[in-house]
């Protein structure tokens, strides 16, 4: 069984890594400035910002697939403009991300 | 890419507190129906370490902004990761959702480690700089519908059909919960529909419907949770039969008090495998008063009687939940008789199995149930074996 917080760390960096990598803010900002904050922004606020269009947000969640294990139809399923990245990001641990790797 | 996961990794900062020996790190997690809080514990030189022989004892919980003071974990685990270092887990039926909890390490013969800020990432704001309408919502609509590790008493919309007796049945139950200084008040509202298909015998039909309001205060009592709570129930039933149409209506206002004990089944409890909530009993009385027209109305009572509840629910395997309640009420008129009502259900948690709806307002759940018994307040015999999809809200 791995450990919830080592799960939200990694989960924390697959986040910043896949957003930042597609939306021209460096993985530090994003960081920084939408995940850290005891209230940060939400979603939809970077979204409209720094999102260019659907298929990259597709892209993205795509790849974030790919890092944890689960279904982008998960995923997207999970999605939501109006909470924040660290809720999204607790939605997919929920949802049993990481969790194949250790079966 | 290496380099700037590494600059991210030592970033993170939140819910850590130094010692000279010992720095720790935690996180409030929810899994398998309950809140956990998760410590790492490190060493001066960084490395993953436990301390030598940790016990509940040394550990005080408080949440951050209540007025319940601290209290202890009824169960401290340590939990060895394929991944990392070892970690402890403690466990307590206290541990709430949308909330910040300050974790106490009692460290013998030495000065006490105070990990501040554990939250919950779905902690909301107290204020911001929403509009007053999207406030209001999320605080006082929204809000009453979130039941964060509720066993019972779930918000739900269930259609059932019985192949055997050509009988098809609908229910909505919707219970909110809104609270403020300190009280709870649960308005009720149900409505349930039976049509029946008798070979020869045309259609038959039952409605119900129910409407109530509940007031309650809860408080902790060193682990058990108390409360007590006041009920009016109006229930209306309409009987369409061969025989002719009855209606018949009762009103009912109960006192109840309640001890919920989930924390000692703490012990018992494996996130992963197996875990009891909403285990709860409760003693009270009612009065009720019944009157109506037709054939099942003609008899009218006015009576009072106690009762005592019992419920549980375990949750195991991953998915799979059983509940169980038992109503057992003594009327005290002359010539009634000791009345029990039991209720079993299964249901398969599928919340986790398929992807969540649009706006993640609810999910399906398959459901077995099973209910015998009389009860308030009409106590007439009623069977039920019913199996169907469950619409139950989230619950965050």
């Amino acid at each position: 069984m791995s450990s919830w917080l080592g799960n939200r760390k990694r989960m924390r960096l697959d986040i910043a890594k896949e957003f930042s990598a597609r939306s021209g803010v460096s993985a530090a900002d994003f960081v920084r400035l939408f995940y850290d904050p005891v209230f940060p922004p939400l979603i939809g606020d970077f979204d409209s910002q720094y999102i260019s269009d659907g298929g990259v947000l597709e892209e993205i969640l795509s790849a974030l697939g790919q890092a944890t294990g689960l279904a982008t139809v998960k995923i997207r399923s999970y999605f939501s403009r109006n909470e924040t990245f660290a809720q999204f990001g607790e939605h997919l641990l929920r949802a049993g991300a990481y969790t194949k790797e250790t079966e | 890419m290496r380099r700037t996961a590494a600059a991210i990794f030592f970033l993170i900062i939140a819910s850590a507190a130094c010692h000279a020996q010992v720095s720790v790190e935690g996180a409030l997690f929810f899994d398998r129906g309950h809140y956990w809080i998760e410590l790492a514990f490190r060493d001066a030189a960084g490395r993953d370490t436990i301390p030598r022989a940790v016990t509940p004892a040394q550990f005080e919980i408080t949440k951050l902004g209540g007025t319940a003071g601290h209290f202890r974990p009824s169960k401290v685990e340590i939990v060895s990761g394929e991944r990392g270092g070892p970690v402890i887990v403690l466990s307590s039926g206290r541990l709430e959702g949308r909330a910040c909890y300050r974790v106490t390490y009692l460290v013998p013969d030495s000065d006490p480690v105070v990990v501040d800020s554990i939250c919950d990432p779905f902690l909301e704001p107290s204020a911001g700089n929403e509009c007053g309408g999207t406030a209001f919502f999320r605080k006082y609509v929204a809000g009453a519908f979130r039941k964060d590790g509720d066993a019972v008493d779930l918000n739900q919309f269930k259609y059932e059909y019985d192949f055997s007796d050509e009988k098809a049945s609908s229910s909505l139950s919707l219970e909110p919960r809104y609270r403020t200084h300190g009280f709870s008040f649960e308005p009720l509202f149900e409505q349930s529909a039976v049509a029946y298909s008798l070979a020869g015998r045309g259609k038959t039909s039952t409605e119900r419907s129910a409407l109530a309001l509940a007031v309650s205060k809860a408080a902790w009592v060193r682990d058990l949770r108390l409360s007590v709570s006041t009920k009016y129930r109006y229930d209306r039933s309409a009987f369409d039969l061969a025989a002719g149409d009855s209606v018949v209506a009762t009103r009912s206002v109960a006192v109840e008090g309640r001890v919920r004990f989930d924390n000692l089944f703490d012990r018992l409890n494996r996130h992963c495998l197996s875990v009891f909530k909403g285990v709860d009993c409760g003693f009270g009385y009612a009065w009720y008063q019944s009157d109506g027209g037709g054939l099942r109305g003609a008899s009218r009572f006015n009576r009072t009687t106690p009762f005592a509840n019992l419920r549980a629910t375990w949750t195991f395997l991953d998915g799979f939940q059983l509940s169980y309640s038992l109503q057992t009420f003594w009327p005290a008129s002359t010539g009634d008789e000791f009345a029990g009502f039991q209720s079993v259900r299964f249901r398969l948690l599928l919340r986790d199995a398929l992807p969540a709806q649009a706006g993640k307002a609810y999910h399906p759940d398959v459901e077995f149930a099973y209910d015998t018994g009389r009860r308030l307040p009409l106590f007439e015999k009623e069977e039920k074996i019913s199996i169907g999809f469950t619409f139950a809200l989230y619950p965050w």
